[in-house]
């Protein structure tokens, strides 16, 4: 479970520096094409070529672990999940040009929910599902209260949470789905925080991701050491 | 009404293989060398047992080589995951049946 948190907190860490911050410049105008145009950045850019090297990355790494250890753990539907909300939730803002994409994400989390629940996992279920939620609600409570997003850069991070909470559920981690649970909530509600946006004054956008990604980072790299403290010598 | 103890599976409930499928059924495949390690058991033992779920099809087992080590990967199949889960039933349904006789009787007494 630790190189998989290191690596992605090392990208939402990375993300912050593309991220871009306050209300997009609509030219006065306030409509969907416009802001999806407006939210057309780096920031989805990143996403879109960083994630499916990571996911390549971690199936790498499970896979030489597998040969090192002798044990080959089933992550494959981790590797779907994630994959399949990072391409959706980034191709289909760079295609379609309009903030489609967390509705998509919303309805992916929401499939994979429903798929938890069939497989009488109610618990993960309900938190896969409440991500997805937020996901949506992230997305569309500025647009609706405000006229624009305020900030549209931690969809990315909310589909990195839901992707770790199936990692939690197939590895049977209590501690990365309590990571994956706060890293999601927190990005949601970072998203939705408007006070700085309001006075459009500090960049805290990069700070926002800085600090999840930092925590992801140092708890794969608490979860490294346990590892490391337990492997018989 | 019958008793839980009739659902336990034979081939599944000896300590052996019970100990195999518990190991493979927590992974996606399992190495030969890992399983004897984990399990405490002799090449020539491991090997009769793991004949014998492969017989029901309970495990798949693919041998192969990797560089000149010859490796022996063991899975389990969806028959054997079927026959573990109806064994751990079958065996929370005696521990349940227990417990709830000893309340009784501790209430009684």
């Amino acid at each position: 479970m630790w190189f998989p948190l290191v690596l992605f907190g090392a990208l939402v860490m990375g993300s912050g520096a593309v991220c871009s911050n306050g209300p997009p410049s609509t030219g006065g105008r306030l409509s969907i094409v416009a802001i999806g145009l407006a939210s057309t950045d780096a920031n989805t850019l990143y996403w879109l070529i960083a994630s499916p090297i990571a996911y390549l990355a971690v199936y790498g790494f499970y896979q030489w672990r597998e040969r090192h250890r002798g044990v080959g753990e089933e992550i494959r539907p981790y590797l779907a999940v994630g994959l399949t909300l990072a391409l959706l939730s980034a191709g289909l803002f760079l295609l379609l040009l309009t903030p489609i994409s967390s509705p998509v994400v919303t309805a992916v989390g929401l499939g994979v929910a429903v798929i938890a629940w069939m497989l009488h996992r109610p618990l993960v279920a309900v938190l896969i599902g409440a991500l997805a939620i937020l996901a949506l609600v992230n997305a569309f409570v500025p647009i609706l209260f405000y006229g624009h997003e305020l900030e549209a850069n931690t969809t990315p991070v909310i589909c990195v949470a839901i992707a770790l909470l199936v990692l939690a559920w197939l590895e049977r981690s209590l501690f990365l789905g309590a990571v994956a649970l706060t890293v999601g909530v927190v990005a949601g509600l970072s998203g939705l925080y408007i006070v700085d946006n309001l006075f459009d004054s500090l960049p805290h956008c990069g700070a926002d991701l800085a600090g999840i990604g930092g925590f992801m980072v140092a708890c794969g790299a608490a979860a490294a050491s346990v590892e490391w403290a337990r492997k018989p010598r | 009404m019958s008793h839980p103890a009739i659902e336990l599976d034979d081939t599944v409930h000896q300590r052996v293989r019970l100990g195999i499928l518990a190991v493979v059924m927590e992974a996606r495949r399992v190495d030969f060398r890992f399983l004897r390690d984990t399990l405490d058991l002799t090449d020539g033992n491991l090997s009769r047992h793991l004949q014998v779920l492969e017989q029901a099809g309970f495990v798949q087992i693919a041998k192969g080589f990797e560089g000149k080590r010859p490796r022996t990967w063991v899975s389990a199949t969806r028959l054997g995951r079927r026959a573990f889960d109806a064994e751990i039933y079958a065996l929370k349904d005696i521990v349940g049946r227990f417990e709830r006789g000893r309340t009784r009787s501790d209430t009684v007494g």
